[in-house]
């Protein structure tokens, strides 16, 4: 659990950590005013959500950093940080004695354990997802359908080599992989290329099945019920 | 997806929806009287496009979580492969709901979090889990410019970002 602090602090701590780890935080932040486009969502009732300069809200670790890289004043009023538990890069996970010594204010350590920029990891990690193995001919199909759609325009980026190299695989990157691998055996628009590209869109969403309570009519009693929430239903993932 | 378009996913077969123009569509009773033959054929193969999907759906559902139940929905059929694959790995004990100390409660009973029991056998788990209650708000749709626009505009696409996303997690610690 994290206690009151100030969002430099915590920043300077946990850094790319907070990419890997599930993080919640409680916040009040400010964006200088310069920022045209702030990140951070606010609850205004029970259907809107603004996107203020100013505001106190929950978050994720991830939000939490962009925000931060938007040069956001931040005073983080309580939260919990749970690291990845597999696929752990080199020098990028808190140890416990690390996460205690930030816990005790008087002798909060302030190392930077990893410095890279916040667009840089994030564009690593959808590096080592999109360009290894399966990543290939992923972005071989995606970069024809795109030739495709906008032969006139020559505006096509291809994305780097990888540059780093993943020790462990996690189960999540495994499934994705394996959908993708079987989506490509079939022909773009067909039954089983779609029902693997749904497969792997939905993940996400089944993880936040339920989460809100939804409202959902129900043809089994002609009645509308609360959506149940499924086995993979957890605010862990689908934040 | 349109009929039409469940049925063009078997180009093989003879499962082309059949085309009606803008009046007869308007007017089903005036089609009927005017050529139930052909209202026949639209109907039957309306119900054949239907049947035959409902089918690959069934045994797709199957051939993926090794279950046979009905309904099945594109939904569903997704949450059982994943839980298969996530929830209950071949390979090892899952991770994905790891259980408090006590190994009474997980993530996943939430409903049950907010009760006296609930909180007294959840360890710290009831502690923790509104920040990731709290932080989670779907996904962001704004629109920055109201009306027609003139002049040229650029339309993004992330393909594969879900996809994408979901390779990155990992069981938490």
């Amino acid at each position: 659990m994290i206690g009151k602090t100030t969002g430099e602090d915590f920043y300077q701590i946990y850094q790319r950590n907070l990419i890997r780890s599930y993080t919640g935080l409680k916040i009040k932040f400010r964006f200088p005013d310069s920022i045209q486009y702030p990140n951070l969502p606010v609850r205004l009732d029970f259907s809107s959500v603004i996107f203020p300069l100013e505001g106190e809200t929950f978050c994720t670790g991830v939000e939490f950093y962009l925000a931060m890289q938007l040069k956001c004043q931040i005073e983080i009023l309580g939260g919990v940080f749970i690291p990845f538990k597999e696929r752990t890069l080199k020098n990028t996970k808190v140890s416990k004695d690390e996460e205690e010594s930030f816990m005790d204010e008087n002798s909060m350590e302030k190392e930077i354990f990893v410095r890279d920029p916040f667009f840089e990891g994030v564009k690593n990690e959808i590096k080592r997802t999109l360009i290894s193995e399966i990543g290939e001919e992923i972005d071989e199909t995606n970069k024809n359908q795109v030739v495709d759609e906008h032969q006139t325009q020559n505006e096509i980026v291809s994305i780097d080599s990888p540059d780093i190299e993943c020790e462990t695989e996690s189960n999540f990157y495994l499934v994705v992989k394996e959908l993708m691998t079987e989506r490509i055996k079939y022909t773009k628009g067909s039954y089983m290329n779609l029902l693997y590209k749904f497969l792997a869109n939905a993940g996400i969403g089944q993880m936040a099945r339920g989460l809100n309570q939804k409202v959902k009519f129900d043809s089994k009693t002609n009645s509308t019920r609360v959506l149940p929430s499924g086995d993979l239903v957890s605010p862990l993932y689908a934040g | 997806m349109s009929l039409k378009a469940i049925g063009s996913l078997y180009p093989t077969l003879p499962l082309s929806k059949i085309e009606l123009d803008k009046n007869q569509i308007k007017n089903m009773d005036q089609f009927f009287d005017s050529n139930k033959e052909l209202f026949m054929d639209y109907a039957i193969q309306d119900a054949k496009i239907v049947l035959w999907h409902s089918l690959q759906v069934l045994n797709s559902h199957y051939q993926l979580s090794k279950k046979y139940t009905i309904p099945v929905t594109l939904s569903s059929l997704a949450s059982s492969f994943l839980s298969m694959k996530l929830v209950v790995p071949e390979d090892k004990e899952s991770s994905y709901h790891p259980k408090t100390k006590n190994g009474l409660i997980s993530v996943k009973d939430l409903a049950k979090l907010n009760t006296p029991i609930g909180i007294e056998l959840s360890g710290d788990l009831h502690e923790y889990i509104d920040y990731f209650l709290g932080s989670y708000h779907g996904g962001r749709n704004e629109s920055y410019i109201y009306g027609m626009i003139n002049g040229r505009f650029h339309d993004y696409d992330l393909p594969g970002a879900y996809p994408t996303a979901m390779a990155m997690l990992d069981y938490p610690d």
